[in-house]
């Protein structure tokens, strides 16, 4: 049976293997992914390794300088070599041994990380930081922490990718050069290169999110095996070692608590341990990564590490989708618009639009969500739903619109409320309800249309819709203008219009 | 290509940072050759049981006073507590406030790996006969691994290095031996976090006399000027 069936399930099995392996080519070599995220990751990297340099200034000579050359047997242990020695007491190129050369490189270093906060030809510069970065966390082993050989292998792997696409200023001089053509003094690059670099950007992506896997499932599979992470009281320890312990009181209270310990012990396990496949779906992904960052910032005050921390913070920010990312963008832009243009923003809006939240440029949707403008109900509703719903597609009042350019009859659209969509069936009433519901970002609107346009559920729905609609004329006062249409809508034969299905007249078998 | 480039880089980061086992054994020197330096890491975070308790360092010195020709040596000073008392409300502390916790680890983890025998050779005073003599004398035992053994008399030594300098700008350039012990002190059980039950006892591990020792290139000044306590 088995054998017999072998063949066909290849046969039917290659089309679908080859598809995937298509869909897997174009992702790799067709756009960079993750932009935004590997932006943010700059910039928090820039801002750790700024800050680091920063706290430690002062100190500088003794951790890393020469007031530190007792340890340089250790250093030989750790076995760095060029480009990675610029700094050790026996580079010839820098002269370690000389404290004014020391500083004038740790002030380089800072500049230079600031050139990569900042975004300024990170191709250049990301490579000339990780070589500053390892030549000074390198002289003292000692000192090294797992924040710092995080950002070692991170600023490695981001050697290979494009870090600066957004909020930098690489991005600002290419948006300049595109809109000033003129200026463009780009060397052609051979068609196909491109695609090259998105190669090596998304592999970069894919080291990235491996790296991160890697320190969260190891680590956490090393702590399974100990005594006190199965008990749960694990955390309480270092919380309470002088040498994490920044605020005493703070740690005293969390970690005397059973059950904040228990909860806290378990989760940073767990976190970790199932973390790339919470990544899988999205409400388990926003779990994992919002768990995961509220336990870094945990570590940072509890355990007083907080480069460590960042460091970690840092990695986590790829997994967030860039149409988050870009979603977010436009809402604080469209926030401090708001803000300039005072109060005044929402009268006299026009109707937004529905936007599909994509990073690659937002597409006009088509859709046309029309309704009885002469029925004051409905405006009224439709007024309420508009302060509670974000996003909308084109609304308009039947008694405005050409009708049969959308393919509807104005008996139809007296009747109920319709959501038309090119290429489309019309819906109906409740439906076009759901619809809209399906259409918001917030996961609670979403799940309440998903319910709505189910099968049974979405029947009830239209006779209630149906009921309503009506009786609409009773329901609240300036019902007088809804009888008008109400009347018209008598005349008409009577029609199932809860059936979602009913395709658009003159629209149908265009698509 | 680049997919292979990937699959081996993270296979072989996987081995590294995974227990040793056969697989990772049988392939050492490729693993060793690749992962070491620039890709070096190991994620074994406050696991498989964080340390529980807290660990500080305690150093002397011994001298020739000039003018008597009497040998003096100083008190235990403890050089962790400084530190301490610097990371205490300071989460964003310069890292320089973990040097002893560091060197306490470096030194523990090295000593749990001696023999009982080895223990007791460390115990003894090295501060005439030298490292060289250590290092015989510890080679001399049975089962010694010799590769190993280098480099724990290398890290004593770089310890020594430590508490020379500090001893230096306690008690003066005549410093001619100094002596580290550390003192271990447990966080109370979870079950008597309230500290009512009896407070844990501390356990001391004490390293014999070494020779003082200043490695080249170190700057005493710097040292003095910076290191916790130094300047007392």
């Amino acid at each position: 049976m088995i054998g017999v069936r072998v063949p066909g399930f290849w046969g039917e099995t290659w089309p679908a293997v080859d598809r995937r392996w298509k869909t897997l080519e174009g992702w790799l070599f067709d756009a960079k992914h993750v932009t935004y995220g590997l932006s943010l990751l700059r910039i928090l990297y820039g801002l750790l390794i700024i800050g680091l340099l920063d706290v430690n200034f002062a100190d500088r000579q003794y951790i890393w300088g020469i007031g530190s050359r007792w340890l340089q047997p250790l250093v030989a242990e750790e076995g760095f070599t060029r480009p990675f020695t610029l700094l050790s007491g026996n580079s010839p190129l820098f002269s370690g041994n000389s404290p004014r050369i020391f500083t004038a490189t740790y002030l380089l270093m800072g500049f230079v990380a600031l050139l990569f906060t900042l975004g300024w030809r990170t191709r250049l510069v990301t490579p000339v930081l990780l070589v500053l970065w390892v030549s000074l966390t390198c002289q003292n082993p000692l000192l090294t922490d797992a924040g710092d050989t995080v950002v070692r292998l991170v600023l490695f792997y981001l050697c290979f990718a494009d870090v600066s696409a957004h909020w930098s200023l690489d991005a600002r001089r290419h948006t300049r050069a595109a809109s000033n053509p003129d200026r463009v003094r780009r060397i052609a690059l051979p068609s196909g290169w491109g695609n090259w670099g998105n190669l090596f950007h998304n592999a970069a992506v894919i080291a990235v999110a491996c790296q991160v896997f890697i320190i969260y499932v190891s680590s956490a599979m090393f702590k399974t095996q100990g005594s006190l992470w199965q008990n749960g009281t694990a955390i309480y320890y270092p919380m309470r070692m002088h040498s994490y312990e920044a605020f005493p009181m703070l740690n005293d209270v969390l970690s005397s608590n059973v059950f904040i310990l228990f909860v806290a012990t378990y989760a940073s396990v767990f976190l970790q341990l199932f973390f790339p496949f919470l990544l899988l779906t999205r409400p388990t992904r926003i779990l994992a990564l919002v768990g995961i960052m509220a336990m870094h910032v945990g570590i940072a005050i509890t355990l007083a590490l907080p480069f460590f921390s960042l460091s970690m913070i840092g990695a986590d920010v790829i997994f967030v989708r860039d149409r988050t990312f870009s979603r977010v963008e436009s809402k604080i832009k469209r926030l401090l618009r708001g803000n300039m243009a005072g109060r005044n923003r929402d009268k006299g809006r026009p109707e937004r639009e529905f936007v599909q939240g994509e990073a690659d440029g937002p597409a006009p949707h088509e859709s046309v969500l029309i309704y009885d403008g002469d029925c004051g109900f409905c405006r009224r509703t439709l007024d309420a739903m508009k302060r509670r719903l974000a996003r909308w597609p084109r609304t308009a009042p039947y008694q405005r619109l050409n009708l049969d350019q959308h393919g509807v009859r104005s008996q139809e659209a007296a009747k109920a409320m319709l959501w038309v969509e090119p290429g489309m069936p019309t819906l109906i009433g409740a439906a076009a309800f759901a619809r809209l519901f399906r259409e918001q970002p917030q996961l609670r609107w979403r799940t309440l249309g998903r319910i709505m346009a189910l099968p049974g559920i979405s029947h009830l729905a239209a006779i209630v819709y149906r009921v309503v609609a009506r009786h609409r004329h009773r329901l609240l006062s300036g019902a007088s203008a809804c009888q008008r249409p109400l009347a018209e809508v008598r005349e008409a034969p009577p029609e199932p219009y809860f059936d979602q299905t009913s395709p658009a007249p003159g629209r149908a078998g265009q698509s | 290509m680049l997919a292979l480039v990937l699959s081996f880089h993270f296979a072989a980061t996987a081995l590294w940072v995974a227990p040793v086992g056969p697989l990772s054994q049988a392939l050492a020197p490729v693993l060793n050759a690749y992962m070491q330096p620039v890709f070096q890491q190991g994620w074994s975070l406050f696991a498989p049981n964080p340390v529980n308790g807290d660990s500080e360092l305690f150093l002397r010195a011994r001298w020739t006073d000039r003018s008597t020709g009497e040998i003096r040596t100083s008190d235990w000073v403890d050089v962790t507590r400084p530190e301490w008392s610097d990371i205490l409300h300071n989460p964003f502390h310069p890292r320089s406030d973990l040097v002893t916790d560091g060197l306490i680890d470096l030194l523990s983890t090295d000593r749990d790996n001696l023999t009982d025998n080895q223990v007791r050779i460390c115990e003894q005073d090295y501060s005439h006969s030298g490292w060289d003599q250590l290092l015989a004398n510890l080679n001399a035992q049975r089962g010694a691994d010799r590769d190993w053994l280098e480099s724990y008399v290398r890290h004593e030594r770089v310890a020594a290095a430590f508490a020379t300098q500090y001893a230096y700008a306690w008690w003066g350039p005549d410093v001619e031996a100094v002596q580290i012990r550390l003192k271990y002190t447990p966080v109370p059980d979870f079950a008597d976090r309230a500290g009512a039950g009896a407070q844990p006892e501390s356990s001391f591990t004490d390293f014999g006399w070494r020779p003082a020792v200043a490695l080249d290139g170190q700057s005493q000044k710097y040292f003095a000027e910076t290191a916790r306590g130094a300047d007392r």
